[in-house]
């Protein structure tokens, strides 16, 4: 493969992994993220503003460990790594290219 | 009342158009029916649930004074969990109850009934009846929850579930109790939630969270309800504890339960409304979050409950569609000071 192609395919990956996350948090969790005033920020601390409780929690480490493959420790549980939708998204990158 | 004729079902579980998040195809199925298998294959999927539960129960067994905690309000499915746990996998059961101060009388009949058929010790606990009241009072008129806890549940039962769920924790780690064991059906908790391992630091830190939330909405006791003192999470020798809410696996309809829980001397209420068979409260709550949401709060269990084989679509129409109208809950609403023009 060509490093073009490589770097395309990285891309692509990145896209349906966010686009994957996006929507799960969306129809599960009913969050929504926009730029907007209204809507909720991707840098947004989704336990501080309520969005997601203890239940919806355990419910996100599941999906991202089945959905991505990835085994989440119990420090990292604990960590800020999963505080937010931007973290969310980095985290389970460097996960998946473990 | 009954819902006001916009709003579509879907084709399969009755899920209505104004239930957050949905979708419909071409032929009214709803997004969550086109995933799911058809009725008959969620049998299998319970058998193996209930092999996992027993893996569960087969580790702690014997550890404690008691086996396992079950919250226990004196309803059907609570009642049934406890004869199951106790009779079918012969755990040794504290029966814990939170009374509210709305549970029926023949409820209250019914918890003595069942625990004293099924021979195991109970233990009553009776929060502040004037905190209760601003509880739900103010779930009533302010966002408490998060938009996914109000798919399965009104906000005023949320707020009481949450303050139940952490006085089990609480007893469980006093006691050494490794499970708690709870009477929720399908749609009034997340589908992977038959057994849940719950980590104690990590539900210090959504309790710290939630808290700071409660303690906002609903004034400085509700650290005595809400909070979990840092001497007694460490003072445990338990880490880990088991939540459980094994009716997901057991796979019986409403008719089965009520045959079987009859045995121990349980009957029905006739005050509670069609989704309850504890509360007085119950027919308020669905009636505030009408109001505010514009569907049934019970609807996600009863379209799960369709959905897996274990009710007819004709029996959910019927118990979606029963939305009691602020005459026949004004007494409630009075008896918690609640202003329905607030609502």
């Amino acid at each position: 493969m060509k490093t073009s192609e490589l770097a395309t395919d990285t891309r692509d990956t990145d896209g349906r992994m966010d686009e994957k996350i996006r929507q799960y948090l969306a129809e599960t969790l009913l969050i929504e993220f926009s730029d907007d005033a209204s809507g909720v920020s991707e840098d947004a601390n989704l336990f501080e503003s309520g969005l997601i409780d203890s239940f919806g929690f355990v419910q996100l480490v599941a999906f991202l460990e089945k959905e991505f493959d990835i085994k989440i420790s119990d420090d990292e549980v604990l960590s800020d790594a999963l505080s937010s939708f931007a973290k969310i998204r980095t985290f389970v990158g460097s996960k998946v290219g473990e | 009342m009954t819902l006001a004729a916009a709003i579509h079902l879907c084709t399969r579980c009755v899920l209505p158009s104004t239930f957050p998040g949905v979708s419909f195809d071409a032929d009214g199925l709803c997004c969550f029916c086109q995933d799911a298998p058809p009725a008959p294959e969620f049998e299998k999927i319970r058998g193996e649930l209930r092999q996992k539960l027993e893996a569960v129960f087969d580790a702690n067994r014997g550890q404690a004074e008691y086996d396992v905690i079950v919250a226990f309000s004196g309803g059907k499915d609570s009642s049934y969990t406890l004869m199951m746990l106790t009779e079918k996998y012969g755990l040794k059961c504290l029966a814990v109850t939170i009374d509210n101060g709305f549970i029926a009388e023949q409820a209250q009949k019914n918890l003595r009934a069942v625990t004293s058929s099924l021979g195991i010790d109970l233990l009553l606990f009776t929060p502040a009846p004037a905190f209760m009241n601003k509880l739900y009072r103010t779930s009533a008129t302010t966002p408490v929850h998060t938009k996914a806890a109000l798919t399965r549940a009104s906000s005023m039962c949320n707020s009481c579930i949450n303050l139940i769920n952490n006085h089990m924790v609480k007893l469980a780690l006093e006691k050494a109790v490794p499970i708690i064991a709870g009477g929720y059906i399908g749609g009034q908790v997340p589908k992977d939630s038959v057994i849940m391992q719950m980590d104690l630091d990590v539900q210090a830190r959504f309790r710290s969270e939630a808290i700071k939330r409660y303690l906002r909405h609903f004034g400085p006791e509700a650290e005595g309800y809400f909070g979990m003192s840092d001497e007694l999470v460490k003072g445990s020798r338990l880490r880990k504890l088991n939540i459980v809410n094994p009716m997901l696996a057991f796979g019986v309809s409403e008719d089965q339960i009520i045959a079987e829980i009859s045995k121990l001397g349980w009957r029905k209420t006739a005050d509670t409304g069609s989704n309850s068979t504890n509360c007085l409260l119950n027919d308020l709550g669905i009636a505030v979050h009408y109001k505010q949401h514009q569907y049934n709060p019970y609807v996600n269990e009863i379209a799960e409950q369709v959905r897996t084989g274990l009710m007819s679509r004709e029996e959910a129409i019927h118990k979606v569609q029963d939305i009691p109208d602020f005459s026949r809950v004004e007494r409630q609403a009075r008896a918690i000071g609640l202003d329905w023009d607030a609502v």
